[in-house]
């Protein structure tokens, strides 16, 4: 299996915070790759130093073998990396149709100038580019709410929304920030088997934070624990799950806790 | 591709979009429906181009006419600024000016046509543009808004002072293209200049530099990651509203048939400010009626018998600000069916009319004041913090928030007055 995400050992410090320290992860075409921790863990530093909203101290950053640790976001979304955010990255004044053209920004193959002084190209790829979206809202029994001003939706659809925005991108690896924060259980089980289903049909590799262990344990392939911007253990998800050290991040010191947790 | 998995997910998702914030919008007009739109249309393009100056007017105040064209450019500029990119700028004077003097000096001091004097100011303006643009990358905010104001002061004060360029304190001619005080042709120059203006910025809204734009103003890091480069965009911004203020000073200059450094103060880029938030962010028409409202106010003075005069003296400024002020908050509450507001605009403006009306201040035929306190500048300073206050307060929207029903209408939908309801402009879209 080729590796399309690599990491070698990012660390970053805030001020007096070292965020990160040795963040090594990796992964693999076509895998689910999940990542727990507690609150404050780090993980979400990890992710913009990926994505290239935070410049990392020390540590690189490879993806499909090229060196990207230096290139601006927009540029790593150009190659392929697609990001959702903790608290919802959509453009709140725009519909959900406008979103997604929006999101097709780089597919939008004329030229942003002669586009103002009305270059017929450009009128021609806006239609393909709308069907285009309405395709994927479709995919993602999302079509009813095309025309919608994604300020006026519940935040379990804003979630939903941010997933189709993001595929708009044309990613091949798909970061995802807690996405099913805000979902019920049930809603969070279907989640996952949307997850799998993209993968299969859009050919995505996903690498994804996530709160609720059962979704991390039914649907990843592989899963890092980070603990005070450390690698606490990795591994298989069950593994990782009955890993001493990660109930330990988890629920605290306290031994007849965890006997209690492991009992019940 | 995936049949099985739209059926799916549709089942799931049914329950749990409220149905209110579904859009469905399949009407569409009938034959005379559509003639009636065009109807309306056609109508505003001949009181435009010909019952208004001509009929109306009676082929008099074709200057006033082309400012009001020209200050509608300056607006949409200043609207791509605040509007699109979501950086204000209290420098637009300067934008402008730099405009003005660039093309009075290309046609006067290098012989070139009008039209080159224009195309270069446009350059010209937009490179400016850009680079204060590249500054607004790194300075955000109330701290770019006090760069804009000290950029403006400073080209006032200093650049438009060069001696070389702009003829220093003396000024710079700039000739009418259509030969002296022949006015009536300029004015159709300038709405064919507006027109341009329009189409551009028309074609950049609905197309990738316009959606990156407004993704970038609410979200920069949103923005990046749908893969737009919000430095280049930010500047492409920048340089736009350049473009139009640019073209805007050109044909300022060449209406006034002169320049100088002491037309662009700080009041001027308070006026643009002023006319294009009334106006409406991001809604042209809007835009375009404020603008031509601030601009068309002499004219609105000098029309209305003895208020020249009366103007001079400030007990009867204060209640014509009354009445314009509860006029257009009785039309805005009255459009917008909120019937307090509008009980409280009326009530406004009669305590304004009944104060105006000759019954209380006696008009005195051949009062000319010595000593004018207020000016028609003055009166558009008066007036238009008022509508602004109106407008921040009430209807962030402005102007183009109160005419949206009609423009959703013009478009080919269903009449329906709550279009503008939810408010497409908030008051916090400035960062600042």
């Amino acid at each position: 299996m080729t590796t399309l995400l690599e990491t070698d050992s990012l660390s970053i410090r805030f001020g007096g915070v070292q965020a990160a320290t040795d963040v090594s992860v990796k992964v693999g075409e076509w895998e689910i790759v999940g990542i727990i921790g507690p609150n404050g863990a780090g993980k979400t530093t990890t992710f913009n130093m990926i994505t290239g909203f935070y410049k990392p101290n020390t540590g690189r950053v490879r993806y499909r073998g090229q060196d990207v640790t230096d290139l601006p976001v927009h540029k790593r979304t150009a190659l392929g990396m697609g990001r959702t955010f903790q608290n919802v990255g959509l453009v709140k004044g725009a519909t959900v149709r406008e979103n997604l053209v929006t999101a097709q920004h780089l597919r939008a193959e004329y030229g942003a100038v002669s586009a103002m002084l009305g270059s017929p190209d450009a009128f021609e790829t806006e239609r393909a580019l709308r069907l285009e979206a309405d395709e994927i809202l479709d995919v993602l029994g999302l079509g009813e709410l095309a025309e919608t001003r994604v300020a006026g939706l519940p935040y379990g659809q804003l979630k939903r929304v941010e997933v189709a925005t993001v595929l708009a991108t044309d990613p091949d690896l798909l970061l995802l920030d807690e996405p099913t924060s805000g979902m019920g259980p049930e809603e969070a089980h279907a989640f996952g088997d949307t997850l799998i289903e993209l993968r299969r049909d859009f050919g995505l590799t996903i690498l994804m934070i996530e709160h609720h262990v059962p979704l991390v344990v039914s649907v990843c392939d592989y899963v890092y624990c980070l603990n005070f911007g450390q690698i606490l253990a990795e591994g298989l998800p069950n593994d990782v799950r009955n890993h001493p050290e990660v109930v330990r991040a988890y629920l605290g010191e306290d031994p007849d806790e965890i006997a209690q947790m492991e009992a019940g | 591709m995936a049949g099985v998995l739209t059926r799916r997910r549709k089942s799931i998702d049914r329950d749990e979009i409220p149905p209110d914030v579904i859009v469905h919008d399949d009407f569409r007009p009938s034959t005379a429906g559509w003639a009636a739109r065009f109807g309306v249309l056609g109508s505003v393009a001949v009181l435009v181009l010909w019952l208004g100056p001509v009929v109306l007017l009676g082929g008099e105040e074709w200057f006033a006419l082309s400012l009001a064209a020209i200050y509608a450019i300056v607006g949409l500029s200043l609207n791509v600024l605040i509007g699109y990119v979501g950086t204000i700028s209290l420098g637009h004077q300067a934008f402008v000016g730099i405009g003005a003097f660039a093309s009075a000096y290309v046609v006067t001091e290098m012989e070139q046509p009008f039209l080159v004097g224009v195309a270069l100011a446009a350059l010209i303006g937009a490179f400016q543009a850009m680079l204060l643009g590249g500054l607004a990358l790194r300075v955000t905010g109330l701290y770019f808004a006090l760069i804009t104001l000290s950029y403006g002061l400073f080209a006032q004060d200093t650049l438009f002072g060069i001696q070389s360029v702009t003829g220093g304190g003396a000024g710079r001619e700039a000739p009418l293209p259509t030969g002296p005080d022949n006015f009536a042709p300029y004015y159709f120059i300038c709405l064919a200049f507006l027109a341009g203006v329009l189409f551009v910025d028309w074609r950049m809204m609905q197309t990738k530099a316009g959606r990156a734009l407004l993704a970038l103003r609410e979200n920069p890091r949103v923005a990046a990651t749908f893969g737009i480069n919000v430095r280049a965009y930010t500047v492409l911004g920048f340089g736009v509203a350049g473009l139009f203020a640019g073209i805007g000073g050109a044909l300022l200059a060449h209406l006034n048939g002169f320049v100088d450094s002491t037309e662009f103060s700080f009041q001027l880029a308070l006026v643009f400010v002023l006319m294009t938030v009334v106006g409406g962010l991001r809604n042209r028409t809007g835009i375009i009626i404020g603008s031509a409202f601030f601009a068309l106010l002499d004219l609105l003075i000098r029309k209305v018998p003895g208020l020249e005069h009366r103007l001079a003296d400030l007990d009867v400024t204060i209640p014509v600000v009354l009445a314009v002020a509860g006029l257009v908050l009785a039309v805005l509450g009255g459009l917008g069916r909120h019937w307090i507001r509008a009980g409280i605009g009326v009530a406004i403006g009669l305590v304004g009319i009944l104060i105006l009306s000759p019954m209380t201040v006696p008009v005195i035929e051949n009062q000319i004041n010595e000593f004018p306190i207020l000016v028609p500048e003055t009166f558009a300073l008066v007036v238009g913090p008022v509508l602004l206050l109106v407008t921040l307060v009430m209807y962030p929207g402005g102007i183009g928030q109160q005419i949206r029903p009609i423009q959703h209408w013009l478009s080919g939908h269903k009449f329906d007055i709550h279009v503008g309801g939810e408010a497409d402009v908030q008051i916090t879209d400035v960062r600042a």
